[in-house]
């Protein structure tokens, strides 16, 4: 039996059918006690950042007719039906839809349900069922015991030695609930990277975690959390500054007026993590992401009619991905460089490990020899096994299967006993059935578990040259894409440079992304709002504030298909912003006849009876801006580790107007060490 | 037929009508009045301007910190009335069917009519409630140095609870001289002790916009500024003697105004202070110092500081013995219960729920008066439970019973129903004390300080001889366990964060307004935290939400607040409309949200995070909870 499979392994002596309660004789001891289960009944909450989008955005957009109307850096596996490029719009905005997986039987990454909360609160009612079906289960039809619960405490008025046992239980269950994780993250430039991180492995040791950290020097952030096993948790280190970036229109009056939109802005670290630990095997499943952003020169202050905001130029540098760490050991979230400043450099590390909050040891309790109740974690288990190849594998990808196959597989003919339950949903499976059923229930989970375990890497280069260099790179490469593995030299020799690149780790089906960019806001329209009563009619106009930016962002998911071919979907957007041209739109500005003063005194009485209200123009600037985006949208086919060109386009401006994509995927599957 | 007409009946046929030879009845007239009198309580409004962190002018949760209302309920009143009205059924219940005899009990007189024996039994009971009532209790508060709560009890005291011999808030307060600030009183139990600020300013706080109106209109807002101590205070008896639950909501704030900011409205008076806050609920032993709070930071203003309280019950006459109903403490489990409810939180929201009127949220007794009857009947032996004579009520504090006309019956149910209420007690009131470090060390120093075998979360037991304590904050507070305590030191202004429009009006008519949103940011630590041992296991969850922020003022930005134009010559225009300079503060801030199970006694590592003042220096939030023992004190 594998002592810490089940989520709830009620190993206790006189618990189960075999045990009889004690006879009922007026020598029966009882005695009542009150068990503190508030530690278990409540919830444990999440602690995600408060505001985890991207703040700027990268690509244009038209606000009057929402031409390309897609968040800069962000990718989905659905249509996207909310316009983009607003400031308050980014990678994130549309997080549920993120969470990606393969639809059974087809080659199309789809959507999948959100993580569901691991660990929540134990109901009290099902605490008392649990207790009632798993310890002296045939004493609590005599109405001499008692068992009641409220959030706060349980009332059991039985023998000594059930108590005991109900203790023991509780003991069991605190010490799952208490299961916390401390996690590490670091993050440097990428150039900090040394030769641990070069064999494309995302796992690294914990000694190369600190080499590296040391190497970035004082270019590296170090943030630690202590975390409840499936908790998320946040932090942002820095400042965090006031300003004005936007004016809106309250329609609510009588007449339109115009209102500053100030915002408190989060500059420096932000970071996000949670860690799920793996049930029964040494490997920790992550959710990461880091942000670094910080203002990129000096905010422009636009002066209008009806005041002042700013304008500031902001970098943001982001890495977001989920995959899984051995405890202990650390893991390569990704990396994102560039040789623009715009794009910068930056990397993820993050090492984890359970707290130990007590030494395990003591023997075992020993396991009654009748039925009894257990639940086992098989979140990950599902989740895992959907994202590979489905219908094609040996394992469970939904409730339903994972029931059949355990029916199917251990001790058929036992489930045919009335009183055995199996029962399971996304979460976990709960069985009720003799000990070595439930050996084995556990053997073949944690078996299946191990077979899961996977990661993808995906890696992108973005090169630049001039058009002829794009010929001979591709001829180079073979009729499919593929490239040599040593690439680079054949590049250079062409006449590419690799303006950038970057890499990111995740697990099967699971997002990962990440963008580098420096965004500013900026007028893109302005809109006439008006209001006002029977005699007068008053405007104001309404500045249309959207972001944009020079950088890159790239989104992708990774789905495994039979053959170590890889599925892989991405989204990368290389864009270069100017902003160098406005122009002046006359927008209309409602005002009484009092308001208007010429040559320092009031209009003239018979202008203002003629004329209660009036409205004149006012010159606004609108922002002009121009951009040569590169889009790259596409789910592919790739042999694992092969690099591919991806794309070649000479349609470009300026000096460099051709650009190449090179492509790689790796997969380490069925994962058995740190690797 | 109403009441007095009943009484007055009841008494004339006492007085006149011939009673039974064998059967002596006698009226007696108790005073009610003051036995369900509901204690006193003062209430000033008690909290920091805002918060130290700069939010969103949107936000409607401006002032965060401030105490709403009263603390808890007052649930004393309603728990003697109802012991009172119990009386049919614990003395005498069979005989009350006669109707010879009378009970009638108004709002301020009990009137009887009964045997002498029974009026004897009622007279007791009375009594003993009387006793309970009139309890006082004297409630001493200080606020000293730490240096000079140093010198009065010792500075080695990381292993000692809080609870100090007696004499040491009179020494620490002698050793602080001018520097200690001290405030006594003699409080009823139950009653809220309210202490407003001695000095006090009018200022013009903001200005409103009106729009109840056709058309808007501008109002100034004059506030009045509170300067130095002001608290909320309240004590109730526990079910382990010698122990009370004491309350407090205790504002130490110095305000002044500041910079007058000028807006087309007229002027705003802008604000600067520093202050301290303290609300916390704390098992307090009777007669013995108890350190409720101490704050250790290289900052000046506010300066470090202590909080100490001494509670002592005041002389109260003894009820006298004899009666057939016995009155046992419930305290804490059938009043009001403001315990922390976690709760999973929303996106920047607090996770942490506390029932009660400052958070607008109806507190719960953890026992409603039937639930704690049950409860008791089942803390008793079979036969007695189906004893006929057994009687059981139970009101907000406490239980009365008794096995009708068998004393020694009475005891042993009492003693029976009171261990049940000590354990139920000891279930839910627990005692904790939390200790949290923030500052900065040499990046080199975390891994000497981390515990190799406990991965990066918990630190060697002397992590303190590896740093340099003085460098950072250091925060110890005492309390009830589950109970949050919610802490502030920091230093502030108020600033003008947004200017809102509005517009009303019709016909000819439009009028606009420009409505100045004024908030308060600064600079120091705030937090709200609780801790809870986990039963069963040296463990103890802490909880913490709070932060540290430094906050800049400088730069501003105008916003136009009319529309007024100037034509020229030429045609153009220009705005010439008033303005007002809206404040873009600028932040250093670490704000934190834990929620962790760590090793009792522990020093765990909630947090790093590199210092932005040195490059070599990592900042760290050191977080410590530790079970206190009620019983062995």
């Amino acid at each position: 039996m594998c002592g810490t499979t089940a989520f709830l392994c009620l190993l206790l002596p006189g618990a189960g059918l075999g045990t009889s309660p004690p006879p009922e004789s007026a020598t029966v001891r009882r005695e009542t006690r009150i068990f503190d289960i508030q530690f278990l009944t409540e919830e444990i909450p999440d602690f995600p950042l408060e505001d985890p989008g991207a703040l700027g955005a990268l690509l244009l957009c038209s606000p009057d007719t929402e031409e390309e109307a897609e968040a800069a850096g962000d990718f989905a596996f659905g249509a996207r039906e909310e316009p983009a490029g607003r400031y308050w719009e980014g990678p994130w905005a549309d997080e549920d839809i993120f969470v990606g997986g393969f639809a059974a039987g087809t080659a199309v990454l789809t959507g999948m349900e959100p993580p569901i909360p691991r660990w929540t609160r134990i109901d009290p009612k099902a605490l008392v069922e649990l207790i009632r079906r798993n310890i002296a289960e045939d004493s609590w039809a005599n109405q001499r015991n008692r068992i009641e619960a409220d959030p706060q405490a349980l009332t059991v008025h039985q023998t000594p030695d059930v108590l005991d046992d109900i203790e023991r239980l509780l003991s069991t269950l605190r010490a799952r609930r208490a299961r916390m994780v401390s996690i590490e993250i670091a993050i440097v430039p990428a150039e900090a990277l040394d030769a641990a991180t070069r064999d494309g492995s995302p796992f690294l040791s914990s000694e190369a975690f600190d080499r590296i950290l040391a190497r970035a020097g004082d270019r590296g952030t170090q943030l630690s959390f202590t975390a409840y096993d499936g908790q998320t948790v946040s932090r942002h280190i820095g400042t965090q500054r006031v300003m004005i970036r936007d004016s809106e229109v309250n329609q609510t009056g009588v007449s339109p007026v115009i209102n500053a939109v100030i915002q408190t802005i989060p500059l420096g670290y932000l970071a996000e993590v949670r860690a799920d630990a793996i049930a029964d095997i040494e490997w920790i499943a992550l959710h990461a992401r880091v942000i670094h952003r910080a203002l990129a020169g000096e905010p422009e202050i636009r002066k209008e009619m009806f005041g002042e905001f700013e304008f500031a130029p902001v970098s943001e540098r982001s890495l977001s991905t989920s995959t899984i760490v051995r405890s202990g050991q650390a893991v390569l979230a990704g990396y994102l460089r560039g040789d623009a400043a715009s794009v910068g450099s930056i990397a993820a590390l993050v090492r984890a490990r359970p707290l130990a909050l007590e030494k395990p040891g003591g023997a075992p309790a020993k396991a009654p020899a009748g039925l009894r109740a257990a639940m086992y974690d098989v979140e990950f288990l599902l989740r895992a096994a959907r994202a590979i190849s489905p219908g094609l594998s040996g394992w469970p990808a939904d409730p339903e299967d994972l029931v059949r196959m355990i029916r199917a597989g251990i001790e058929p003919e036992s489930w045919s006993d009335a009183r055995v339950e199996i029962d399971a949903d996304e979460k976990r499976l709960t069985v009720y059935q003799r000990p070595t059923v439930h050996a084995a229930i556990a053997a073949m989970l944690e078996r299946w578990r191990r077979d899961v375990l996977a990661v993808a890497s995906i890696e992108t280069w973005i090169l630049r040259g001039k058009k002829g260099a794009l010929v001979p790179f591709i001829l180079a490469a073979g009729p499919d894409g593929t490239l040599p593995e040593k690439w680079t030299g054949l590049a250079g020799g062409a006449g590419l440079r690799i303006a950038s690149e970057a890499r990111l780790a995740g697990v099967p089906g699971e997002k990962m992304s990440s963008f580098g960019w420096v965004a500013r806001t900026y007028v893109a329209d302005y809109e006439n709002v008006s209001g006002g009563t029977g005699w007068t009619v008053s405007e104001v106009p309404d500045p249309i504030i959207v972001s944009a930016g020079t950088g890159i962002s790239l989104g992708s998911a990774v789905g495994i298909l039979p053959g170590d071919i890889a599925l892989a979907r991405l989204r990368c957007v290389d864009a270069t912003t100017r902003f160098d041209r406005t122009t002046t739109v006359n927008m209309s500005w409602g005002l009484s006849a009092e308001s208007v003063i010429r040559a320092g005194s009031p209009l003239p009485a018979e202008k203002r009876e003629k004329d209660a209200s009036l409205t004149v123009f006012i010159p606004a600037k609108v922002d002009l801006p121009s951009q040569q985006a590169w889009v790259f949208d596409r789910v592919q086919t790739i042999p694992s580790g092969r690099p591919i060109l991806v794309e070649a386009r000479s349609d470009g401006a300026g000096d460099e107007p051709a650009m190449a994509r090179v492509m790689r995927v790796r997969l380490w599957k069925g994962i058995q060490g740190n690797e | 037929m109403n009441c007095r007409s009943l009484v007055r009946m009841a008494v004339s046929l006492a007085l006149s009508l011939p009673l039974q030879a064998a059967v002596e009845r006698d009226v007696r007239v108790f005073d009610a009045v003051w036995l369900t009198a509901p204690p006193g309580a003062r209430c000033p409004a008690l909290g920091f301007p805002g918060s130290i962190l700069i939010r969103s002018p949107d936000d409607d949760d401006r002032a965060p910190w401030t105490l709403h209302g009263a603390l808890g309920m007052d649930e004393f009143h309603g728990s003697c009335r109802g012991l009172i009205e119990k009386i049919p059924s614990l003395i005498a219940e069979d005989t009350w069917s006669n109707e010879r005899n009378v009970f009638q009990l108004s709002a301020d007189k009990l009137t009887v009519v009964q045997t002498p024996a029974v009026l004897r039994e009622i007279e007791a009971y009375l009594a003993a409630l009387h006793s309970l009532r009139g309890r006082r209790i004297e409630v001493e508060i200080a606020i000293v140095p730490p240096s000079a709560l140093d010198r009065a009890a010792g500075a080695r005291r990381d292993a000692d609870p809080p609870w100090l011999p007696g004499r040491v808030i009179d020494e620490a307060v002698l050793a602080a001289g001018d520097d200690a600030l001290v405030h006594r009183e003699v409080i009823e139990e139950g009653e809220t002790l309210g202490v407003s600020p001695v000095s006090r300013a009018a200022f013009v706080k903001d200005i409103e916009v009106n729009q109840t109106g056709t058309t808007p209109v501008e109002n100034p807002v004059i506030g009045l500024l509170k300067g130095d101590l002001g608290f909320q205070a309240r004590a109730w008896a526990t079910p382990l003697g010698g122990w009370y639950e004491f309350e407090i909501r205790l504002l130490r704030l110095h305000e002044e105004p500041g910079a007058r900011r000028a807006t087309p409205s007229g002027d705003i008076d802008l604000t600067q202070g520093a202050g301290v806050l303290l609300f916390c609920d704390a098992p307090v032993p009777a007669e013995r110092t108890i350190v409720l709070g101490e704050l250790r930071w290289p900052e000046k203003e506010p300066a470090p500081l202590a909080v100490l309280a001494r509670l002592r019950p005041a002389a109260v006459p003894a009820a006298p013995g004899g009666g057939g109903v016995r009155l046992l403490e419930a305290g804490l489990l059938a009043r009001h219960w403001p315990g922390a409810t976690v709760t999973r939180g929303e996106r920047g929201e607090s996770y942490v729920v506390v029932a009660g009127p400052d958070a607008g949220v109806e507190e719960d007794p953890l026992y409603a008066g039937e639930d704690l009857v049950e409860k008791a009947r089942a803390a008793l032996p079979l036969d007695m439970r189906v004893d006929p004579r057994l009687r059981i009520e139970a009101s907000h504090s406490h239980i009365a019973v008794t096995v009708m006309g068998d004393r020694e019956a009475t005891a042993r149910a009492a003693d029976a129903i009171e261990a049940m209420v000590r354990g139920l007690f000891d279930t839910h009131a627990k005692a904790a004390e939390m200790r949290f470090w923030l500052g900065p060390i040499e990046s080199a120093a975390l891994a000497k300080i981390v515990d190799p075998a406990a991965g990066t979360t918990l630190l060697i037991p002397d992590w303190r001889a590896a740093i340099d304590p003085a460098r950072g904050t250091a925060i110890r507070l005492a309390g009830f366990a589950d109970r949050l305590v919610r802490f502030a030191a920091a230093r502030g202004r108020s600033y003008i964060a947004d200017v809102e429009h509005v517009s009303g009006g019709r016909e000819k008519i439009i009028t606009e307004a420009a409505d100045p949103i004024v908030s308060w940011a600064g600079t120091g630590i705030e937090l709200r935290a609780f801790a809870r041992p986990v039963p069963g296991r040296p463990w103890i969850q802490i909880g913490i939400e709070g932060a540290a922020a430094a906050t800049t003022f400088g730069r501003t930005l105008s916003v136009r607040t009319d529309r007024r134009v100037e034509v020229d010559e030429a045609g153009g225009m220009r705005a010439i409309g008033q303005t007002v300079d809206i404040d873009l503060p600028e932040q250093k801030a670490q704000t934190w949200k834990h929620y962790v199970t760590v090793p009792a006694g522990r020093a765990c590592l909630l947090a790093t995070a590199p210092d932005p003042a040195d490059p070599k220096m990592i900042q760290i939030l050191v977080a410590e909870g530790r079970v206190l023992s009620l019983r062995g004190e």
